[in-house]
C-alpha cells in the first residue's frame, strides 16, 4: 500500500501517511477474531466489552504513570493492552500500545505525547468501528 | 484432565478458556499466587498454561515454584507470553516448561500443542499407574514368596528333628552293637552301619544349616574370644578325619595379629569345618594349612583378618570357580564322581562369612590343590576398659 502511494507521488509526510493508512485498514479484524474465538459470536462480544472497559481503567494508569515520570509502569500497562487488543486481531492499537511500551522499556518518556495521541487515536477509531457495526455498547465511552 | 491456565489479561484468558474447554475441564486464574493455591490444593492439574508476566509473583517465579514441590514437581507447564526475548524463551525452558508459545498467539497452534501434551500427560499417568500396579503385584508376589519360603524351612527344621531323632536311636544302638562279642563279618557290617549313619547324620544337619542361612535373620552371639583357642578346637575336631587320609594338618597365625577379640566364635569355627571338610574331602595326599594374617588394621578398634585353607588337593577347574560357592555344586556334577556330600559346605560357609561383613573367594595358587580365602571384620577388645 506505501508503495502504492509512492508510485502515485503522493506527498506525504509521516503522519500524513499513517492517518491515510488508517483510514484504508480496519481497525480489528473481527472476522479472524471470530475464528480465532472457535465462531463464538457472543463470546467475542462479550470479551471485547471487557476489554474496552479495562483498558478505560488502563488508560488512567497510563496517564498517572507518565505525568509521574514512571516509565516501567507505562510499559508494563501498554505490554497489557498491547496483548490484549492482538489476540482480538486489533493489530493497529496493538502497534500503537507497543510503541508506548517500548518507549516506556528504554526508561525515558521523552516524546510519549504523539506516542500516547497516536494510541488514543487508534482506541477511538476501533471504540467508532465497532459501534458502526453493532458489536459494542454505547455506554463504553471512548 | 484439567488446564489450569494462569493469565492476567482478560482476552487472552477468554480465548484460551475457550480452546481448553473443547479438549477438558479448566480452571482460569489472573494471578500467580492464585495459580499456586489452586494447583496445590487436591488433585493438581494435568497441564499449565502460564503467563510470565503477572502482577504479584511473576511466571518464572510460579513455574520455580512449582516445579521445587513434590505435587507438582511432574505436572507439564507451557510458558505463553508477550516476551520477544529469546532469553525469555530460554529461562522459562530452564526452569522446567515442556514448551513456549509466543503470544499473539493462534488457535491451531494453541490446539497442537495442547493436543500433543495431554496426550503425553494421559500416557504417562497410565504409565504411572501400571508400575503403581505392578509394584503392588511384585510386593504380595514377594510376601508370597517369604511366607512360603518360611513354611518351607519350618518344614524343613520340624522333619530334620523328626528323621534325626531315630537317626540318633539307630546310631547309637550301632555303637553300642560294636562294642559286644561280634564275628569278622557282624564287625565288617556293624561299621559299614556306622559310617553310613554318620553321612546321613552329617547330610542332615548341612541341609538344616542351609535352610536356616537361607531364609532366616542369622543371630550372632559376640564374646570376647581367643583366635588360637578357636581355631585350635577346629583343628583338633577335623585332625582325626586328615590323619586317617594321611594328611598333615597345620596352622600359621601371624605373630602379629591380636589373638582376643571380640566375635561369635561358634560362627568362626562353623565357617572353617565347612572349608576344611572341603579341603580334606578333596585332597589325597600332602597336607592342609590354615593361615591367619592382617589385611586391614587402618581402622580404630577393628582388624580385618584374613584367613586362608590351602590344600594339596584335586583343586578347581578354571571355569568351575564361578560356582563353587554356590548350592547343591560341586565341581564334579557327573553320577559316578568320587566324593559324597550334598554340595552345601561351601554355600553355608560363604553365606555366614557375608553374614559376618567378610569376602570369600577361591584364590589361584602355583601347583595342584585348592586355595579358599575369606576376610572377616573383628572388634578388638579395650584392654583399658576391661
Amino acid at each position: 500500500m506505501v508503495e502504492n502511494l509512492n508510485r502515485h507521488e503522493l506527498c506525504l509526510d509521516s503522519h500524513g501517511l499513517y492517518a491515510m493508512m488508517n483510514y484504508l485498514s480496519e481497525p480489528i479484524n473481527f472476522n479472524e477474531a471470530l475464528n480465532e474465538f472457535g465462531g463464538d459470536r457472543e463470546g467475542l462480544v462479550e470479551v471485547i466489552a471487557v476489554f474496552l472497559e479495562t483498558v478505560q481503567e488502563q488508560m488512567q494508569t497510563l496517564y498517572r504513570a507518565i505525568a509521574a515520570g514512571e516509565a516501567e509502569a507505562v510499559a508494563m500497562e501498554a505490554h497489557r493492552i498491547k496483548g490484549g487488543a492482538a489476540t482480538l486481531i486489533a493489530d493497529d492499537l496493538a502497534a500503537a500500545a507497543y510503541a508506548l511500551e517500548l518507549q516506556g522499556s528504554s526508561g525515558c518518556l521523552i516524546g510519549v505525547e504523539p506516542l500516547l495521541s497516536r494510541f488514543e487515536q487508534e482506541l477511538k477509531r476501533l471504540c467508532d468501528y465497532l459501534q458502526g457495526m453493532g458489536i459494542c455498547h454505547e455506554s463504553i465511552n471512548c | 484432565m484439567k488446564v489450569l491456565i494462569v493469565e492476567d489479561e482478560v482476552v487472552s484468558r477468554f480465548k484460551l478458556q475457550k480452546i481448553v474447554e473443547e479438549f477438558c475441564a479448566c480452571v482460569a486464574v489472573e494471578s500467580g499466587e492464585a495459580a499456586l493455591e489452586i494447583a496445590w490444593s487436591g488433585h493438581p492439574p494435568d497441564l499449565i498454561l502460564l503467563d510470565i508476566e503477572l502482577p504479584g509473583i511473576d511466571g518464572y517465579e510460579v513455574c520455580a515454584r512449582l516445579k521445587a514441590d513434590h505435587r507438582t514437581v511432574d505436572v507439564p507447564l507451557i510458558f505463553i507470553t508477550g516476551k520477544r526475548e529469546k532469553e525469555a524463551e530460554v529461562r522459562g525452558l530452564e526452569l522446567g516448561a515442556v514448551d513456549y508459545i509466543a503470544k499473539p498467539f493462534k488457535r491451531a497452534i494453541i490446539k497442537a500443542r495442547l493436543r500433543t501434551h495431554l496426550e503425553l500427560q494421559q500416557h504417562r499417568t497410565r504409565l504411572e499407574e501400571l508400575v503403581r500396579e505392578r509394584t503392588i503385584g511384585l510386593v504380595q508376589a514377594k510376601k508370597e514368596a517369604e511366607a512360603a519360603n518360611r513354611i518351607k524351612t519350618e518344614f524343613l527344621r520340624n522333619i530334620n528333628h523328626e528323621i534325626k531323632t531315630p537317626l540318633h536311636g539307630i546310631i547309637g544302638t550301632v555303637d553300642l552293637l560294636s562294642v559286644t562279642a561280634l564275628t569278622p563279618l557282624q564287625e565288617k557290617y556293624i561299621h559299614l552301619l556306622q559310617r553310613s549313619g554318620d553321612r546321613l547324620l552329617t547330610l542332615i544337619q548341612d541341609i538344616l544349616d542351609f535352610s536356616v542361612i537361607g531364609s532366616e535373620r542369622i543371630e550372632l552371639a559376640p564374646e570376647p574370644m581367643s583366635l588360637k583357642k578357636t581355631i585350635g578346637e577346629v583343628l583338633e575336631i577335623k585332625r582325626y578325619a586328615a590323619e586317617k587320609k594321611g594328611l598333615s594338618l597345620e596352622l600359621h597365625i601371624d605373630e602379629e595379629a591380636p589373638d582376643e577379640m571380640l566375635a561369635d566364635p561358634g560362627r568362626l569355627r562353623q565357617i572353617l569345618i565347612y572349608l576344611l571338610d572341603n579341603s580334606i574331602k578333596f585332597t589325597e595326599t600332602g597336607a592342609v594349612d590354615i593361615r591367619v594374617g592382617i589385611k586391614d588394621d587402618t581402622v580404630k578398634d577393628r582388624i580385618l583378618l584374613q584367613f586362608s585353607v590351602d590344600d594339596t588337593g584335586i583343586g578347581v577347574a578354571p571355569d568351575k570357580k564361578k560356582m563353587i560357592f554356590e548350592s547343591f555344586t560341586q565341581a564334579d556334577g557327573s553320577p559316578r564322581r568320587r566324593h559324597e556330600g550334598a554340595g552345601l559346605g561351601l554355600t553355608i560357609a560363604s553365606r555366614l562369612v557375608k553374614h559376618l561383613g567378610g569376602d570369600i573367594w577361591l584364590d589361584s595358587k602355583p601347583g595342584p590343590g585348592a586355595l579358599f580365602r575369606f576376610t572377616i571384620l573383628f572388634a578388638l577388645i579395650d584392654k583399658n576398659q576391661e
